[in-house]
Order: structure tokens, then sequence, then C-alpha cells
């Protein structure tokens, strides 16, 4: 639903967002503030619990602007980058990074997803494989399900979180549309 | 700005100095160059389209230099009384 005004629309997003992150972090977020942009983000990355193996990172970067929605005010995301890392002795290496970042100066203007891997045509990471608009929500659970992060809320109150926070981010979703993501 | 009643639980708002602490971590992880060198090089625009999308991360540094900006810097003085 849209807010009555810019403010409330600005503080209900970073409070969905910030909500969200707490599943499984207490880190406290970040913010800047530039005229009616704004960035929220975790740099340098936290770390996350995890039931095995090495110490896991996680590296955020959301940036938005507050527009006009009917009578109100909504959010609008302008780029988003959901980066994992791993520690390896005293280097932290990227695993995958998930970006959007349409009005950036480069010509890849797709959501899209890097993936530190090899393969029979190479090294994989600089390949931008699209992807749909990714919800911080969903890249959580991912983390969750394929990673081992753990979850430091109990099952029911992160479900409960992640689902009416993901719910909500698509009921404002403005970017919807049958255009090809490459052109 | 969020401040007083407006202050969100678990967000903490920056300076433009804080965000270039931010600038200079990420640099130095994707590039290994600092901060400062990254702000340099594409204020002068000598890193085109090609050099943003060579290297993952790059372009989101790109996108981290707009935040760096000081919005104190081009507020008016104020009035002496």
């Amino acid at each position: 639903m849209p807010a009555k005004n810019r403010n409330d629309a600005h503080s209900n997003f970073a409070r969905y967002f910030r909500e969200s992150l707490s599943v499984v972090t207490t880190s406290t977020l970040k913010m800047r503030v530039v005229g009616d942009e704004r960035a929220l983000f975790y740099e340098p990355p936290i770390r996350l619990q995890r039931s095995a193996g090495d110490d896991l990172y996680l590296a955020v970067l959301q940036t938005y602007r507050v527009v006009g929605a009917g009578d109100g005010f909504k959010v609008s995301t302008t780029s988003y980058s959901y980066e994992l890392l791993l520690k390896k002795g005293r280097e932290l290496e990227t695993i995958a990074e998930f970006h959007w970042h349409p009005n950036a100066d480069g010509n890849v203007k797709w959501p899209h997803v890097h993936v530190k891997a090899n393969s029979p045509e190479g090294a994989l990471d600089r390949k931008h494989f699209p992807t749909a608009r990714v919800a911080l929500e969903d890249f959580l659970r991912f983390l969750m399900r394929d990673f081992e992060v753990t979850a430091i809320l109990p099952r029911a109150k992160w479900k409960e979180i992640l689902t009416r926070n993901k719910k909500e981010f698509v009921a404002n979703a403005s970017w919807l549309d049958y255009k090809p993501l490459i052109s | 700005m969020p401040k007083g009643k407006n202050r969100i639980v678990g967000i903490k708002v920056v300076s433009a100095a804080g965000f270039r602490k931010a600038l200079d971590s990420r640099a130095r992880r994707v590039l290994g160059v600092s901060g400062a060198e990254f702000l340099k090089q594409y204020s002068s625009g000598s890193l085109g389209p090609r050099s943003l999308d060579r290297k993952p991360g790059t372009l989101e540094l790109a996108t981290m230099c707009f935040f760096t900006k000081d919005r104190s810097a081009s507020k008016k003085p104020k009035r002496r009384t």
C-alpha cells in the first residue's frame, strides 16, 4: 500500500529491508542519504552463522528513491547487489553475486548472477547469467537452503517475516513486464 | 534522513566520509585499489562501459561513487545573527 508521504515510504522500506536481514544477522545495517537517493548496505561484508564449513560473509548494496504512486508514495529500487563470500585464510573470496543496475554506465542492464566457478568454457565469473529480479528475501532463503546459513530467529518467525516482506515487495513492484531481458 | 523519532532500529545513517570507507573496502576487495583511486579514475571518465563490465562488482563501485558526495558542501552557510 502506498505511503502517505515520502518519509513514511522511505522508512517503511528501510524497516522491511532490515527486518528481512534480521533473520540471519543482528549487525547494524548502514544507510547513506544523498538528496532523494538512498543506499542501504553491508560493506565491509558481515559474517553469517553457519551449521558447518568455512565462514561465510554477506555484502549487500541496495539503492532506491521514493516516487509518487497514485495518491501516495512508494520506493523504487535503482540497483541491488547481494553477494555471498567465503573466507579462505585472511582473504574473502566471492562465491556468487546477484546484481541489477539498470541505470549504471555499463552495458548490462538486466538482472544477473555472477558465479565463481570453472567450466569447460573456462572461468564463469565474468559471465552475466540472466535472472529474474531477485528479492532480498529469496536470496536469504537461498543462503539458508543451499549454504547451511543458520537463521537466528525461530523457524516460524523467520518464515513469517520473509513471506510477508516478499509479498510486500511484489505488491509494490513496478518492474514486471514482458520485454526481453537482453536486447 | 531518519533522526530523532524517525530513527529506524538496527540502521545507522553514515556521513559521506563513512560511505567512502565502504567504497574503499569494496574497491580493495574487487579491484585491489583504494576507494580514492577508484573514485579518481571514475570521476575523470577514464573508465568506460567496457572497463566497468569487465570485472564483476565494478559497476556497483561506480554506483557507490554517487553516494560519496558530501551534501553538506552544497548547503548554504547559516546566517550570522
